[in-house]
């Protein structure tokens, strides 16, 4: 079984959750993924926690690559070398020019994701900005050259 | 006419870097502004430095030295793939988009000039540099508006980390236009 999916492999009922939580719990660790019926309609699902990581890993995996998607494509069909380890492992090339990259990303609606240090970016769309004016005072520091060569 | 970068790209078509050699008289010598063979206060020599002091200061009487960032080819990056993530100013990582070298802004060739080479600035190579050597006539580039937006948007981030888009910083630069009776020189069409 794909260890990621997650179709449920077993159900409980509403009654059994209710009065049977230990063994529904120690299902849910063996099955994985127990639906939970009411009525004949699933309207619950339970998975272990361990499930629940996983998925939600792949789906920030498929989020990002979604970010990434516009710019891959674009430069696989430029042919224009771009800066990514997706395509270095996969032995994807391209041309070496400083020019046609720049155009290419000039071009490209890429979505940045991640700081330098790999960390994911703050989302600050939704950040308002204000711009106050003020007065500036145009007084300059009078500096001691003498105290200040002293110290 | 304003330019913008597609999407979060940190960099504008290299065509649009710079104001044409024909009006870039009327531009006074700004943050952001290309010079080359430029002497620092300490007697060194750099081939090419972009002001990075704030313009608002440029006027000043006591201002007697500048902050420059030293600009330097990009084939002094003898590695490709530093050089392709120096002209992105991003990479692809893991299926993420990151910002590549942070410390860095791609510095677009300036067509006739002394410096018609693609080039790279280094925020962390920021030295002072005597003021009077600035002048209209030394200068090699008048970086157009839109431009200095990337310029603070990149420098904002390598100095503070703050990941503003490029729409946000504009919209603070125009405002802070709109708001300062010295500007001097054209303005930009998205300064109400």
């Amino acid at each position: 079984m794909d260890s990621l999916n997650p179709t449920p492999t077993a159900e409980v009922t509403h009654r059994t959750l209710k009065n049977e939580q230990g063994r529904v719990f120690r299902e849910i660790e063996a099955a994985r993924v127990v639906a939970v019926r009411n009525r004949g309609q699933i309207d619950g699902i339970l998975m272990a926690p361990s499930m629940f990581d996983a998925l939600r890993s792949r789906a920030a995996d498929a989020e990002r690559l979604l970010a990434a998607l516009p710019l891959l494509i674009a430069a696989a069909r430029s042919e224009v070398a771009i800066p990514s380890e997706t395509f270095q492992a996969l032995g994807i090339g391209g041309r070496d020019d400083w020019r046609a990259l720049n155009e290419l990303l000039a071009g490209v609606p890429v979505t940045i994701t991640h700081g330098e240090d790999g960390h994911p970016l703050p989302k600050t769309s939704d950040v308002v900005l204000e711009h106050i004016p003020v007065e500036e005072d145009d007084e300059e520091l009078a500096v001691d050259a003498d105290a200040a060569t002293a110290a | 006419m304003s330019s913008e970068p597609a999407g979060d790209s940190p960099y504008l078509h290299h065509a649009d870097y710079w104001v044409a050699a024909t009006e870039a008289g009327e531009y006074p010598v700004r943050q952001g502004d290309l010079f080359a063979n430029v002497q620092t206060a300490n007697g060194a020599h750099l081939d090419a430095a972009l002001i990075v002091h704030p313009t608002c200061e440029l006027g000043k009487a006591s201002v007697t030295n500048m902050q420059v960032a030293r600009v330097q080819p990009l084939n002094a990056l003898p590695d490709e793939h530093q050089r392709q993530q120096v002209v992105a100013g991003i990479s692809e990582k893991n299926a993420g988009v990151r910002i590549a070298f942070a410390h860095t802004f791609f510095v677009a060739p300036v067509e006739g000039s002394a410096l018609h080479i693609p080039m790279w600035a280094d925020f962390r190579e920021l030295v002072l540099a005597p003021r009077e050597q600035f002048t209209h006539d030394a200068r090699i580039g008048a970086l157009t508006h839109d431009a200095r937006v990337t310029f603070i948007r990149r420098y904002l981030y390598f100095r503070l980390r703050w990941s503003l888009s490029f729409e946000q910083v504009r919209e603070m630069e125009a405002a802070r236009i709109d708001a300062d009776p010295a500007f001097a020189g054209p303005r930009p069409d998205w300064v109400v």
